[in-house]
């Protein structure tokens, strides 16, 4: 594989949006809003209290405002694309290119999630931090956070790809699309911290992929005095995760593919 | 050399029967009733290197499914296919490579970065050495002017300019097939002739072999020698386009409209222009909505201004427009034995 190509495509992705700025002074906005209301609505959970569920108010709230920084990080909107582009026929200016559709995706979303984290992720961040004032770990932490952060990228990347591909045959993933959001935010940690679910939701969870995307980044972030042991637990869980969705995407990639017929023209 | 081979082509589609309504649409949901739909049928065909070849029929006759086939984008149903020596949809990085397409109806520029971006990057896609790459900008630059657009962004350029910009990109990697999938469409006649010239030159100068497909038979006229018409995936004729131009060139299509108040006089107009012309043979005529009549004329056997002069003198003409013939009439007396 040629990495060149795919690099061009990431920066192309990325020049697009940048060019379309006026999406993420809204986003932010909107990301602004957000984080007030879980704020207060936390500060009314913690009540009298000062830990539950083995988490602090700081801990909880800057898990879930940084679990909003993400997801808007990570909302680049895969899936929405490779529909549309199906149902108006656009889909074919991608296959007439020397590249591998799936890595094409893969590399714009790349681009995408990089303009997020400049543009949206940051700023917010700094509200986080500076305006709500958040304590955040600094430590090695930090470098494991990175690393998380790319393979849930990956993770986050197959999932919507997979959706995306449904589109090759239902023609309208609207409800997919949605529904998927809802269970990934939710089963992933990203509305409330895992450790607030009942045990049993805990267990399901644990063997499901959505909460590599939210709850080990951000658990790896916010949970003071973790041990190299737990980190590389965490991150062989989502490794194990990259692979696993690495190859049945691929897999399921090569049917579609093969079955697709293009509309229009 | 042959640089694509088509040898009885055919790709079937599989169309789920929709019912009617609300309870068919639901019933659809599980319905199994798919027909089979024919979109190409035995097409066979043989282009050589440096060729431009003209491809055209009527909506639906299967031209764009073809197109989608010799891209590689679609997989026939059976048999043979190569583009250049390969078949399209093995190995089709490499493949895609060495062709080029450009769809009028798409970009395949970055909508929302300046043209010069849309290069920029087409040229580490295609990774197309630096030499090359500026020695084609030169080019380019001579034939469009393109510097003067480097700095927009493609969505703000007109549909000529896209189009132009569209057409140099695909010779950009230095293809040795490119298709041009209706690339003069909804464009006007100035933009359409320089267009044209674009092709023509860069065709001339490379060595391209083209594969075009339109609507418009004077694109055919300026641009090849050969012509290749199919209807209903097959072909109905694959020849020189001289005897296409021979056979049909003199033909003209009248479009007569009567005023509202005389709407049912167009039977009697039609039967008595019949009556008035002996060579009725000549004449073939097609009513059409809001009081239009449409006359397909041979103009070597009988007048069109003679018509006109007829129509004029005996009833209220509310409006005229006078047209070339189109691709469907041609196909229709192809059938009828207009080439045999």
């Amino acid at each position: 594989m040629n990495m060149g190509r795919y690099l061009v495509i990431a920066k192309s992705s990325f020049m697009t949006r940048v060019a379309r700025r006026s999406t993420f002074i809204f986003t932010f906005l909107g990301n602004l809003a957000y984080i007030t209301v879980i704020y207060y609505l936390w500060m009314a959970v913690y009540e009298g209290n000062s830990m539950l569920n083995g988490m602090t108010f700081n801990q909880a709230f800057a898990y879930l405002a940084l679990a909003s920084s993400l997801f808007t990080m990570f909302q680049v909107y895969t899936e929405w694309f490779m529909s549309a582009h199906i149902l108006n026929g656009d889909i074919i200016t991608s296959f007439i290119k020397p590249l591998d559709y799936q890595f094409n995706k893969l590399f714009e979303a790349f681009g995408a999630v990089i303009s997020n984290f400049i543009t949206i992720s940051i700023p917010t961040l700094l509200v986080i931090i500076f305006v709500f004032d958040t304590k955040i770990e600094v430590g090695l932490n930090l470098a494991f956070f990175v690393i998380s952060l790319l393979m849930a990228m990956l993770i986050s990347f197959f999932i919507d790809y997979m959706i995306g591909l449904c589109s090759f045959y239902t023609e309208s993933i609207w409800g997919i699309c949605t529904t998927k959001d809802v269970i990934v935010l939710f089963l992933s940690g990203a509305m409330v911290p895992i450790s607030f679910f009942p045990e049993y939701l805990q267990t399901i969870c644990a063997y499901l992929p959505f909460q590599a995307i939210y709850n080990i980044p951000l658990t790896i972030v916010t949970t003071p005095g973790l041990s190299l042991m737990d980190y590389a637990n965490a991150l062989a869980m989502q490794g194990m995760w990259v692979v696993i969705l690495l190859l049945v995407s691929r897999l399921l990639h090569a049917v579609a593919t093969r079955t697709i017929t293009v509309n229009g023209g | 050399m042959a640089m694509i081979r088509l040898e009885n082509l055919s790709k079937h589609y599989k169309v789920l029967n929709r019912s009617e309504g609300l309870s068919g649409a639901l019933k659809d949901l599980f319905s199994r009733d798919y027909r089979i739909v024919k979109a190409v049928s035995d097409l066979s065909l043989e282009v050589n290197a440096g060729e431009i070849v003209g491809f055209v029929g009527p909506n639906g006759a299967g031209k764009s499914t073809t197109i989608k086939m010799m891209t590689g984008v679609l997989k026939p149903t059976s048999g043979l296919l190569t583009v250049n020596g390969r078949i399209p949809t093995k190995n089709r990085a490499q493949n895609m490579q060495e062709i080029g397409v450009v769809f009028g109806q798409r970009t395949q520029l970055w909508w929302d970065l300046p043209v010069i971006e849309s290069f920029k990057i087409l040229r580490q896609i295609y990774r197309v050495d630096q030499s090359s790459y500026n020695e084609n900008m030169n080019i380019f630059e001579e034939l469009i002017d393109l510097k003067a657009l480097y700095s927009t962004p493609v969505r703000y350029l007109s549909l000529g300019q896209r189009m132009l910009c569209d057409i140099v990109a695909s010779f950009l990697h230095n293809p040795k097939v490119i298709f041009l999938d209706e690339p003069t469409i909804g464009l006007d006649i100035s933009i359409k002739s320089r267009i044209r010239e674009v092709i023509k030159t860069l065709n001339e100068h490379k060595q391209t072999t083209i594969i075009l497909t339109t609507h418009d038979l004077s694109d055919i006229e300026a641009l090849c020698k050969r012509i290749v018409i199919i209807d209903k995936g097959t072909t109905v004729y694959d020849g020189s386009i001289q005897k296409v131009s021979s056979m049909f060139g003199a033909h003209r299509t009248l479009k007569i409209q009567l005023p509202p108040a005389e709407y049912l006089a167009l039977d009697q107009l039609a039967t008595s222009v019949n009556g008035h012309f002996s060579q009725a043979s000549a004449i073939t005529m097609e009513q059409s909505e809001e009081g239009w009549i449409h006359f397909t004329i041979n103009q070597d056997e009988v007048h069109l201004m003679d018509v006109l002069n007829y129509i004029g003198h005996h009833y209220p003409v509310h409006d005229i427009k006078i047209e070339e013939i189109s691709i469907d009439k041609i196909v229709k007396n192809i059938y009828e034995g207009g080439l045999a």
